[in-house]
C-alpha cells in the first residue's frame, strides 16, 4: 500500500514536471508551445481499458526506462494525430492548408519519421528532469529502443504496444493555443513500481516535488 | 564576416531544426552546408572552408566520434558535438578525440550561440 501511495505521489509530481520540460524544449526548438495538465495516476487491470479513455487515432512513442544504462521496462507516450500534425507542421514550416490535407489523408511514413526526431527530443527532456533531480534513471534515446507507432484504422497503437497485464497511466491534457489535446503517459504496472522504488531508494520522496 | 557552418547529422529534420536554431540564436551565418554522415562530413571538409562544424554522434556509414578522429588528422576547424548522448564517458571520449565542445539535445538557441561563439573565438 505504501508503495502505491509513493507511486501516486511520484507520478503526480514527475508527470507535469517532465511534460513541462518537453513543451519548453519543443517550443524553443520548433515553436510548438503548450501547457500540460496531468491527472492523478490511474492503475488499471489491463491496457484494454485505455480504449475507453483515449481516441484511437494517436501516435505512440515507446522507449526503454534505464538504470545504469540497462533497460528494465518500457514507457509509452500517446499523442493524438491532430497534435502530431501540428507539431510536424511547425517542424516543416508548412501552411495550415497542408496540415488540413494531412489531417484528411492521414500520417505518412515521412510524417512518422519527422515525429521520431521530436520523440528523441522528448526523451532528452525527460532525462534532463531525471538529471536535475539527481536520479540514476534515464529513458533511452537510442534508435534501437525508441519506437514511434501510429494507430492503424480504429485500432489503438497504445493498446497494441503495451503488454498484457496491469498498467499505470497518467491522462494529460495539453493546451496549445486555442486547441486542447488528450495525451497519455503509460507504463506497465511493474515498471511503474520499479521506477518508484528506484526513485525513492536514495532520498526523501518530497525531493521530487517541484521547487 | 559571417560564419560558414557545416552540419553533420543523418536526420534531415534535425539539420532543419539546427539551421532554424542558428537563425534564432542571432548568429551571423554566411552559409550552412549539410552532410548526412561522418564520411560525407569529411568529404565536405575536404572541399570547402568552414568556421565551425556541428556534428551528431549516432550516424550510419561513419559515426560522429570517428568523424572527429578522422577530421583531426588534417583539419583544425572547431567541432561541436550536438547529440543525444549525454553520458560523461561519451563527452570525455569526444573531447579526447578532438571535439571542442559538446551540446546535448534538446538544446536551446542560446546554448548553441554560447558554444559556437566560444569555439570560434578561441
Amino acid at each position: 500500500m505504501i508503495t502505491i501511495i509513493k507511486l501516486q505521489n511520484l507520478f503526480g509530481d514527475l508527470s507535469p514536471r517532465g511534460m513541462d520540460q518537453v513543451f519548453t524544449d519543443w517550443e524553443m526548438l520548433v515553436g510548438f508551445g503548450a501547457e500540460a495538465t496531468c491527472e492523478p495516476v490511474v492503475i488499471a487491470a489491463s491496457a484494454e481499458e485505455i480504449n475507453q479513455r483515449l481516441d484511437p487515432k494517436h501516435v505512440v512513442v515507446e522507449t526503454q526506462v534505464e538504470k545504469n544504462e540497462s533497460g528494465f521496462g518500457h514507457i509509452y507516450f500517446a499523442f493524438p494525430n491532430e497534435m502530431v500534425i501540428e507539431i510536424i507542421g511547425d517542424v516543416l514550416m508548412i501552411p495550415d492548408s497542408a496540415k488540413e490535407e494531412k489531417a484528411r489523408s492521414g500520417l505518412s511514413p515521412n510524417d512518422i519519421e519527422t515525429f521520431q526526431e521530436m520523440a528523441n527530443l522528448l526523451c532528452g527532456s525527460w532525462n534532463r528532469v531525471f538529471q536535475d533531480l539527481e536520479r540514476n534513471l534515464r529513458i533511452s534515446q537510442s534508435v534501437e529502443d525508441l519506437i514511434v507507432s501510429p494507430s492503424v484504422g480504429s485500432k489503438s497503437a497504445l493498446v497494441d504496444r503495451v503488454p498484457d497485464g496491469r498498467v499505470a497511466w497518467v491522462d494529460t491534457k495539453v493546451v496549445a493555443g486555442d486547441k486542447t489535446y488528450d495525451t497519455m503517459i503509460v507504463l506497465p504496472f511493474n515498471v511503474a513500481l520499479a521506477v518508484t522504488e528506484e526513485f525513492y531508494a536514495t532520498t526523501d520522496p518530497r525531493a521530487a516535488r517541484t521547487g | 564576416m559571417g560564419l560558414n557552418v557545416l552540419l553533420v547529422d543523418d536526420s534531415g529534420v534535425m539539420r532543419k531544426l539546427v539551421s532554424k536554431a542558428l537563425r534564432a540564436a542571432g548568429l551571423d551565418i554566411s552559409s550552412t552546408a549539410e552532410a548526412g554522415n561522418g564520411q560525407e562530413g569529411l568529404d565536405a571538409l575536404g572541399g570547402g572552408k568552414f568556421d565551425v562544424v556541428l556534428c551528431d554522434w549516432n550516424m550510419p556509414v561513419m559515426d560522429g566520434l570517428t568523424f572527429v578522429k578522422e577530421a583531426r588528422g588534417s583539419h583544425q576547424v572547431p567541432i561541436v558535438m550536438l547529440t543525444t548522448e549525454s553520458g560523461d564517458d561519451k563527452v570525455q571520449a569526444a573531447l579526447e578525440a578532438g571535439a571542442n565542445a559538446y551540446i546535448t539535445k534538446p538544446f536551446t538557441p542560446e546554448k548553441l550561440e554560447e558554444r559556437i561563439k566560444f569555439v570560434t573565438a578561441a
